[in-house]
């Protein structure tokens, strides 16, 4: 056979076994070859981003298990989602690597975001109930610190304890302020949920803030203990 | 498909082991580390010197507790500036 016919037999060859692994969709037939590569390639991918996002909430769920101040429900409440998460997204991997064709691995895939959304929300709220409960510890500590500031001011016999007062009264002012802006913030995070995202991302922006304003609370009332002890001295 | 499967029950599977190591380490620091320690895990209830005059040292461990919180506020931004990525 001349070499013009051979490679006229091989591409008829190829044109006949490509027409096996034609999607119809496209106007070129994809070959079944390549078909099995992109549903592999479109399989690892998923995997990949439920891995990530696995690993992401189990770190999280070790944080959840520092919670010290929140209370139980609020604690197993969160423990919970997040291993609800883990759960869902291990067997939404299970379906996908079932998947006989790439268009369905590719809805499936996109369930990774909408039925879970890991990193724009579950993620944040998460954070932010973990974040809450260190707020309210240091606002235990502190007010622990106020009531025995208080002891030493009364102990102060003949000394001109005015201002060391005043600044006890700004450092419980301060610790009331905490609270009411920090307490609420757990149960109102850890009611969002996936379905109500992006309409509830306003929430975790508030909490955020909150949590700031928490914070800045804290380190003045930390500085005014300070005060208090040095005006005593 | 086997192949990819497997590769995720292996990283859930180390995954779950560090976590369990990161936990167990948790729990031996909780165990040994001074009642000053500025880790938000410890209890209230457990802030040392819970009578007497309160000493800048006192205040300090407040402090610690803050540090904490700041590195975690920092977290929330950092959360919160993240994206859900493609997953095809």
């Amino acid at each position: 056979m001349n070499p013009l016919r051979k490679a006229l037999v091989v591409v008829v060859a190829a044109a006949v076994g490509f027409a096996g692994g034609a999607t119809g969709a496209g106007l070129r037939p994809v070959p079944a070859g390549a078909q099995q590569v992109r549903l592999d390639t479109a399989k690892r991918l998923a995997t990949a981003a439920i891995t990530r996002r696995v690993l992401a909430l189990r770190e999280l769920m070790t944080a959840a298990k520092s919670i010290v101040r929140l209370s139980d429900a609020d604690r197993s409440a969160l423990t919970t989602q997040l291993q609800d998460q883990v759960n869902g997204l291990t067997s939404l991997n299970a379906k996908i690597q079932g998947d006989n064709d790439e268009a369905t691995v590719r809805a499936d895939a996109q369930k990774i975001i909408t039925d879970y959304r890991v990193y724009v929300l579950t993620i944040p709220k998460a954070r932010g109930v973990v974040v809450a409960d260190i707020e309210l510890n240091a606002e235990d500590r502190l007010s622990k610190l106020a009531d025995r500031l208080q002891s030493m001011i009364d102990q102060a016999s003949g000394k001109d304890t005015t201002k060391a007062k005043s600044y006890l009264a700004s450092l419980r002012a301060k610790l009331t302020s905490v609270t009411g802006t920090v307490s609420p913030l757990p149960a109102s995070l850890l009611a969002l949920q996936p379905s109500g995202y992006p309409a509830n991302h306003t929430t975790l922006e508030s909490a955020r803030t909150s949590l700031r304003t928490g914070r800045q609370g804290l380190a003045d009332a930390a500085t005014l203990a300070r005060q208090v002890i040095a005006d005593l001295k | 498909m086997k192949k990819a499967a497997l590769g995720l029950a292996l990283v859930l599977a180390l995954g779950t082991a560090a976590c369990s190591k990161g936990s167990d380490k948790a729990a031996k620091a909780s165990a040994t580390t001074s009642s000053s320690a500025p880790a938000g895990g410890t209890s209230a209830t457990t802030t040392p010197a819970a009578t007497g005059p309160v000493t800048d040292a006192d205040v300090a461990d407040v402090d610690a507790l803050l540090h904490r919180l700041d590195t975690e506020l920092d977290r929330l931004d950092s959360d919160m500036a993240t994206g859900e990525g493609d997953v095809q």
